[in-house]
């Protein structure tokens, strides 16, 4: 079917020789390969088990597995932190398989980020227990979980898969009924670590306080193993989580293929304009040339949108080729789990060659091995990069990362500096397990699953930390103080109200109508997708242009109120794009730094700073119809949906009238938002939280001035702001620092962010904007302890 | 932490998701919720002592809270015409012939077998939630049983949670000292909870096998069973005033259970009794309404007699329970009636036709296949007639 598979050196010559794409290329950078180191099995694993993984055909394990098992086995906590493919599930299964052979009676719980990922994990975990021939049962626990077969999960389950979510509001809460799980849990595994970060990550950290105090209540206490992807402090991140001290594994023993990384960007098609070509079209050629030459290829786009816009291209260039279009396969939230399933066993087996996914495929499911892989946008961060680049050259031979920028800044000035790629080192992973509204949150919950007794201590908080808590939550009647214990005393169900992710509603059904008389006859109803809610106001709205699986469906009728969409296969030209609009609104100001704009001279500040309580509201406003492959605009369109809007605290900096009139109104807009990215990196790392965690957005509001608004990203707050704005001086100045300090001449994404016009002067006005609003404002030194 | 003073006032300021809304009495119901922010003027007039003779009962953990009375037996059956009690197990001896199957495979629990209400403990919980979850407190905890001619309500009230482990233990003393256990939901509710505060407080081990497997006769899944489709709901209130003929006037201002946590909660702070007077009365009317129940739904099991839907609704439910026989014959004594419709008839047939292939009865079946071929619409099956023609000559030969 295909010639002879070029090899990858002669795919990249190929492309230096050919002038349109050699000039597209800013730089090739190669990784060079490594050897595997191997070890026996370890001796403290199970006959069974050995006997089991040899008749596989696996003779020894690399290094890490080995160090992993042994350490497990002697009951260590221990955190494996090697690059995607390394073989992490056999550091898992092997000591807690093993140990269950040794004590039919012991129970595990794995825990792993999604839904989606623990129905793969658990396959791959069944397989080998099949081998071994044992009868170790192992269930599923989520959402799905039929309530006639909870009990059966209950009672029996020797090895229970679920995730955080359920840990926190369908187990603990529940430990009672759950008597074996708790009196006889001997292991924890947590995958994924560095995916817990943030708040997301400060809840967990909560969760696993309360499971450990469960599980003392019931008499055991498991060894943790966790893995994680190559972040920057893998030991802190896990003992801050675990509360535990672990033994950190992260020399790979796993082999690494030789990875050429092709650095691309698109050509500049209007000079003056300095418009560059659509990044999605050169990450077309690419993805075409390879699977075209057979080379397995997976590419990552950064929506779902795109996703489905690049399978209809690939499989256009397929036809055209006359190749089978379904070599090419789109992998995206939003797909039926049997679908999803498809894909997968396709890769496998080698009937598909060509996948497009949003980062989903990032959290491990096993896809077998790729060849190449095209990046196609900044992901957001290095260590994303890496575990995408991972996908592809798994073990041996060659492999092969395009990164294509779009013409953002970041992108831009990671392709156009490939060393600060190379030579920066991963992000960290930060959560603080001890934020207050968190541990309130939690403490609650831990209450109504066991009483707290005097001298209690709760994670690692001193008793009187402890105590404070408990009495405030006395205080508010939640709790009640009988003799030397605090007792859950209030009608509801805590856990219900505490949620450990920001994002949470129901997702809306795509459903197909009859493509003859546009009517869905009843009992005909086709749910050909899922759509979260936050991307259901972008992508489904009236006369939206669905795409799934290369094809087009209109929509026809958004029954917002009962989550369901009605479409109808349509073949335009066109796709649909819509836009959003973020709003601020103050409802109530808690506290001000500063006089009012009005009296700037009076108080001699520059700026009022304050906090309190937003109301962020984002709005789809309108679409535009581009034409596919053109990408013109070619009509518009109005949307009348919902805002989606999200209460919340904030902290807000307003510039007043002197400052705009001595800078101008345009360059201090612009100059605030360069300040405001930079805020936004120091105060996330004051915060101790993930990026998304803290939204940043300046408004140019007509009456008071430009604003400038850090605000906690979650519905109700997690309690930045108050800090923030406590914090304020201090955290402007470290972001004066931040910026002044950088290595840059005139502003780049580490610093100031967005795109900069150098004719406003690169980092001088921000610089100077900072400084007029720290003016006599008595500012401290900035702790510079807490940036470095 | 030293935040948590302005913490204190930020979560209340930041109503960060909607609070549970305050539970509202049902419409119409003429509960007139307390002010629960007055005290009492003259604390001893609302003590817990002046609300009712409590006695308090010496357990391994402490003293619990024990209002026992003995009642005679017409305060739980109507005595108006006659002993209503002794009737209904004349009509269960009457019942006992040969033939007819023993409760426990009508109730489909095999563990019920030689079920009798005198050896049973009826229990009713009042709870600090609805949820399953291990925080919710049974702060109320009501019994009866028989004892010589009298039916005896015990009501252990957990006066605080430190008192919890005396009352927990005090009720499964009770609950161990009789073979049978009767509850309305208690399979999915009262024992789940009861289960749940005994492992909290590590009393579980020693009552564990009492707990899951003590026979156990649910209430409101048989009755569930009976009345389905006859009644608007098979809630307890429904069924004292239509099956068992109670006086509503006994449930007129009865507390809305969705009320009952917080009148509960209220009495924890304060100290303040008199507000649970409304929750005894309601759960000493629950548990007596339920040894009512159980007579009366025994009775019924055993000798299917009442009116059309409710007799349909025991013969299905005996088929179900794989008792074809007993079904057969209770539809084929339901054709016998005047009152039915032509709809009825046919699936009354149909019915029939089901229960006697089942049960082997070839007479039966015969009688269900010719009963169907007179009322079969034009447009029928082919095979299928042909098949109730064979059925209906089969048993002539």
């Amino acid at each position: 079917m295909f010639e002879k598979t070029p090899t990858i050196t002669q795919l990249v010559g190929r492309w230096l020789d050919t002038p349109d794409i050699a000039e597209t290329i800013t730089a090739v950078r190669r990784v060079e390969p490594s050897e595997g180191t191997y070890a026996p099995f370890p001796g403290c694993l199970h006959g069974t088990l050995t006997a089991a993984l040899r008749a596989s055909g696996i003779e020894q394990v690399y290094s890490h597995q080995a160090e992993a098992i042994e350490s497990a086995c002697a009951g260590q906590h221990t955190v494996l932190v090697t690059p995607t493919a390394s073989g992490k599930s056999l550091c898992f299964h092997a000591p807690v398989l093993s140990d269950l052979l040794h004590n039919p009676h012991g129970r595990a719980l794995f825990l792993y980020p999604t839904k989606a990922l623990t129905q793969d994990q658990y396959s791959g975990l069944h397989e080998t227990i099949e081998r071994t021939g044992a009868d170790i049962r192992t269930f599923t626990f989520d959402g799905d979980t039929p309530a006639d077969a909870r009990l059966q999960v209950r009672e029996l389950g020797q090895i229970v898969l679920t995730n955080p979510d359920m840990l926190h509001a369908g187990i603990l809460p529940h430990h009672t009924k759950w008597l074996k799980l708790f009196r006889n849990l001997r292991w924890v595994v947590l995958d994924e670590l560095h995916a817990y970060k943030g708040v997301f990550g400060s809840h967990l950290a909560n969760v696993i306080r309360r499971l450990k105090r469960i599980a003392a209540f019931h008499g055991s206490n498991p060894t943790f193993i966790a893995a994680s992807a190559t972040i920057a402090n893998p030991r802190e991140h896990a003992e801050r989580l675990l509360e535990e001290k672990v033994t950190i594994i992260d020399r790979s023993g796993a082999p690494r293929s030789s990875r050429d990384v092709v650095f691309v960007n698109p050509p500049v098609v209007n000079k003056q304009l300095g418009i560059r070509a659509s990044y999605l079209h050169v990450a077309r050629r690419f993805a075409s040339d390879l699977v075209r030459q057979g080379v397995p290829t997976i590419t990552f786009v950064q929506s779902r949108l795109n996703v489905e816009l690049l399978v209809k291209y690939l499989r256009e260039d397929l036809v055209r080729n006359h190749q089978d279009p379904e070599i090419v396969q789109g992998y995206r939230g939003g797909y039926l789990p049997t679908h999803r399933r498809r894909i997968e066993q396709g890769l496998r087996s080698g009937a598909v060659l060509g996948v497009v996914a949003t980062n989903a495929l990032e959290l491990g499911i096993d896809i077998g091995d790729l060849t190449a892989c095209i990046i196609a946008g900044y992901p957001g961060s290095i260590a994303s990069v890496w575990q995408q680049a991972g996908r592809a050259g798994r073990r041996h031979g060659e492999s092969l990362a395009v990164y294509v920028a779009r013409s953002l800044a970041l992108d831009q000035y990671v392709v156009q500096n490939p060393d600060y790629f190379f030579g920066q080192t991963p992000e960290e992973a930060r959560i603080d397990p001890d934020n207050l509204v968190i541990v309130v949150d939690h403490v609650k919950c831990a209450a109504f699953e066991l009483p707290f007794t005097e001298g209690e201590r709760y994670g690692h908080l001193a008793v009187e930390q402890t105590t404070e808590v408990l009495d405030h939550l006395a205080a508010h009647r939640i709790l009640h103080k009988a003799g030397p214990q605090w007792h859950w005393m209030d009608r509801s169900y805590p856990a219900n109200h505490v949620s450990l992710r920001s994002v949470e509603s129901e997702n809306f059904t795509v459903i197909e109508l009859d493509p003859k008389d546009g009517r869905a006859p009843l009992g005909q109803n086709r749910i050909i997708a899922e759509v979260d809610f936050k991307s259901a106001h972008t992508t489904l709205h009236e006369h939206a242009i669905y795409n799934l699986d290369g094809d087009q469906y209109q929509v026809e009728r958004l029954d917002y109120d009962n989550h369901k969409a009605f479409v109808r296969r349509v073949d335009p030209d066109y796709f649909t794009y819509a836009h959003s609009k973020l709003k601020i609104t103050v409802i109530a100001e808690d506290g001000q730094l500063g006089g009012g704009p009005d009296d700037v001279n009076a108080s001699g500040r520059q700026a009022t700073i304050a906090h309190g309580e937003v109301l962020v509201s984002d709005k789809v406003v309108g679409f535009k119809k581009v034409r596919f492959d053109t990408h013109e605009n070619v009509g518009y369109g109005e949307v009348f949906l919902p805002e989606i809007e999200m209460h919340t605290s904030a902290m807000w900096l307003t510039v007043p009238e002197a400052v705009l009139s001595a800078f101008g109104r345009d360059r201090v807009v612009d100059a605030l938002r360069g300040v405001g990215q930079a805020l936004h990196t120091v105060s996330v790392l004051r915060m101790m939280c993930a990026s998304m965690d803290l939204g940043q957005a300046v408004d140019d509001v007509e009456e008071s001035g430009p604003r400038l608004y850090l605000y906690d990203n979650l519905p109700g707050g997690v309690g930045f702001a108050p800090r923030l704005f406590e914090l304020a001086l201090p955290l402007l100045a470290s972001a004066r620092s931040l910026i002044t300090d950088c290595g840059c001449n005139d502003g780049c994404p580490s610093c100031l962010g967005a795109a900069r016009n150098p004719d406003d002067g690169g980092k001088l006005t921000p610089v100077s904007l900072i400084a007029a609003i720290l003016k006599d404002a008595g500012a401290p030194l900035p702790d510079r302890g807490t940036l470095h | 932490m030293s935040e948590i003073r302005r913490l204190t006032g930020r979560l209340q300021h930041l109503k960060t998701r909607p609070a549970e809304p305050e539970p509202l009495p049902e419409a119409g119901s003429p509960f007139v919720l307390p002010d629960l922010s007055a005290r009492g003027a003259a604390p001893e007039l609302g003590s817990l002592e002046a609300l009712r003779p409590w006695s308090m009962v010496e357990t391994p953990y402490g003293k619990a809270h024990v209002f026992r009375e003995q009642l005679p037996l017409g305060a739980v059956f109507d005595e108006g015409d006659g002993l209503s009690l002794y009737r209904t197990r004349q009509r269960v001896v009457a019942a006992r012939d040969a033939e007819a199957p023993s409760l426990e495979a009508l109730l489909g629990d095999s563990r019920l077998k030689g079920f009798d209400a005198r050896d049973a403990l009826f229990l009713d919980i009042e709870a600090t939630g609805l949820s399953h979850g291990a925080g919710t407190h049974a702060f109320l905890i009501g019994c009866a049983w028989f004892e010589g001619g009298e039916v005896v309500v015990e009501q252990v009230f957990m006066q605080d949670p430190t008192t919890e482990m005396a009352v927990l233990h005090h009720v499964m003393g009770l609950l161990e000292s009789r073979p049978f256990l009767v509850s309305f939901n208690g399979k999915s509710y009262d024992l789940s909870v009861l289960e749940s505060r005994l492992v909290v407080t590590r009393l579980l081990g020693r009552h564990e096998a009492s707990i899951k497997l003590r026979p156990h006769f649910d209430l409101l899944h048989v009755s569930r069973q009976a009345y389905k489709g006859i009644f608007p709901n098979t809630r307890l209130q429904t069924l004292e005033q239509t099956v068992l003929g109670l006086d509503p006037e006994a449930r007129v201002d009865d507390v809305p259970g969705s009320l009952v946590p917080a009148l509960y909660f209220h009495y924890l702070r304060t100290g303040h009794a008199p507000h649970l007077d409304p929750i005894l009365r309601h759960n000493r009317t629950d548990v007596l309404s339920m040894v009512a129940l159980a007579e009366h739904l025994v009775g019924l099991f055993l000798s299917p007699i009442g009116e059309l839907p409710l007799v349909w609704n025991l013969a299905r439910s005996a088929l179900r329970r794989r008792l074809p026989a007993h079904a057969a014959r209770l539809f084929a004594e339901l054709l016998l009636r005047s009152d039915l419709t032509d709809l009825d008839r046919r699936e009354l047939l149909d019915d029939l036709l089901t229960a006697a292939r089942r049960a082997g009865n070839l007479e039966l079946l015969a009688t269900a296949a010719i009963g169907l071929i007179e009322v079969l619409p034009a447009d029928t099956e082919a095979s299928y007639v042909r098949r109730l023609f064979r059925w209906a000559t089969h048993a002539r030969k």
